[in-house]
C-alpha cells in the first residue's frame, strides 16, 4: 500500500516548486535551538531566488575525534586550516555537488558563521540563529557582502533588508531580501542544480 | 575622536566582524565597553569583546580577558583563551588559569596562547597536561607544544 506523502516530506521532497534546488547537509558538533527558525527563514529567503533548498540529511558528529573541532581553529578566515580540512573531510550521504554546513560551538574569529564557496561548505556557531544560516549558504552560492556598505552607529539605527548585508543579519527587520544580481549568481551557482536532477 | 559605545557595538554586530580592523579603528578607548560587554547578558557580544580585547592589546585587556575567563559559559572562556592568544605578552596568571579550566576547549585554547609566554610556571603546567589531562586529544597538543617549552623557554 502506498502512503501518502506527509507534509514534511512534501515540502522537503526534491524538484517541488521551485525551478533550481541545493541540497544541504547539516553536520552537528554541536545543535543550538534556533535551526528549525533558521530552516525556515532560509527557505522563505531562497524561494524568492526560486530556489529550493532540500535538507539531504542530518549528522551528529561525536566522540574524541570530534571534540578537538568543537571550537574550531579558522585562523583568518580565508586559510584553510588543518582543523578545518579534518572537519570537511566529513562528508557522508554528500554527493555531487551538495552544501554542507558544520555546526560547532566557536569559531576562533569570533564570526557566527563562515562560508568557504571553494569548498561548498559553511562552519556556524551552534548559537546561531536569524537569518545567518541563509547569509552563509548565500555566500557559498557566490553573493559577497554588499559594496560600500555603511554599517549604522549604534547597529540597526537603519533600517536592513538584504540578506547579504556586512553589517549584521541580526539588524533584519521582517523578510531579508535578495537583488537581481544576488538571485543571478546564486542561482547559476554551481551548486544550485535543475530540482529533480 | 572618543571611542562611543555604538562604535564599539557596530564593529561586533556583523554575522562575520572584522575584530583585528575593529582594533586598529577603535582603539584602546573601546576597552571601558568591551568590560560592560563581557559582563553582559548577550554572549555573542561577550565572547566578541574578549577577542577584540586581545586584539587590542592594550594596558585595559587583560582586566576583559579575566572577566571572560571567569564567565560560566564555557563559549566566552573559549573566547577568553584566544583572546590571549593575541597579546603579546598574555599574564602567567591568566594563562595558568585557563589551561587549568574545565573545559577541553578552554585548555586547548589556552595550550596555543601558552606558546607566548615565557615562564616555568606556564611550562610546567604544559607539562602536567602533556602526562595527565584526561583527555587523550589535549595530551597530544599540549606534547607538540611541550617541545616548544623544552627548546625555548625557561
Amino acid at each position: 500500500m502506498t502512503l501518502p506523502l506527509s507534509l514534511k516530506a512534501f515540502i522537503q521532497a526534491p524538484g517541488c516548486f521551485h525551478s533550481r534546488c541545493v541540497r544541504i547537509h547539516l553536520k552537528f558538533l554541536k545543535e543550538g535551538s534556533g535551526l528549525n527558525d533558521s530552516l525556515r527563514k532560509m527557505r522563505l529567503v531562497f524561494k524568492t531566488a526560486d530556489i529550493g533548498v532540500t535538507v539531504a540529511s542530518r549528522e551528529y558528529l561525536s566522540g574524541p575525534a570530534f571534540d578537538s573541532l568543537l571550537d574550531l581553529d579558522v585562523a583568518n578566515g580565508v586559510t584553510i586550516t588543518a582543523e578545518m580540512e579534518q572537519l570537511f573531510s566529513n562528508r557522508n550521504f554528500v554527493v555531487g555537488n551538495d552544501v554542507v554546513l558544520y555546526f560547532v560551538r566557536t569559531l576562533s574569529l569570533g564570526a557566527a558563521g563562515l562560508a568557504t564557496r571553494s569548498r561548498g561548505v559553511a562552519m556556524l556557531e551552534f548559537w546561531t540563529s536569524g537569518w545567518t544560516l541563509a547569509h552563509e549558504l548565500g555566500h557559498v552560492l557566490g553573493p559577497d557582502h554588499p559594496t560600500g556598505e555603511q554599517c549604522s552607529s549604534p547597529p540597526c539605527a537603519a533600517p536592513i533588508s538584504r540578506l547579504m548585508t556586512g553589517c549584521g543579519t541580526a539588524c533584519i527587520e521582517g523578510m531579508a531580501t535578495l537583488t537581481p544580481d544576488e538571485i543571478a549568481m546564486m542561482r547559476s551557482s554551481p551548486f544550485t542544480s535543475p530540482c529533480g536532477q | 575622536m572618543p571611542t562611543t559605545k555604538p562604535d564599539v557595538l557596530t564593529a561586533l554586530f556583523p554575522d562575520e566582524p572584522d575584530l583585528k580592523g575593529a582594533a586598529e579603528q577603535l582603539g584602546p578607548g573601546a576597552i571601558p565597553y568591551l568590560v560592560e560587554l563581557v559582563n553582559g547578558p548577550d554572549l555573542h557580544l561577550a565572547s566578541r569583546a574578549a577577542l577584540l580585547a586581545g586584539w587590542l592589546d592594550s594596558s585595559g585587556s587583560v582586566e576583559v580577558l579575566e572577566r571572560a575567563s571567569t564567565r560560566s559559559e564555557p563559549a566566552v572562556r573559549v573566547a577568553a583563551a584566544v583572546g590571549a592568544g593575541k597579546l603579546r605578552r598574555p599574564p602567567t596568571h591568566l594563562v595558568v588559569s585557563l589551561l587549568e579550566d574545565p573545559d577541553p576547549g578552554v585548555r586547548k585554547w589556552a595550550i596555543k596562547s601558552a606558546a607566548h609566554v615565557r615562564g616555568a610556571e606556564v611550562n610546567e603546567r604544559i607539562r602536567q597536561i602533556a602526562d595527565s589531562d584526561p583527555e587523550s586529544w589535549i595530551r597530544s597538543l599540549a606534547a607538540s607544544h611541550k617541545h616548544g617549552a623544552d627548546s625555548g623557554f625557561s
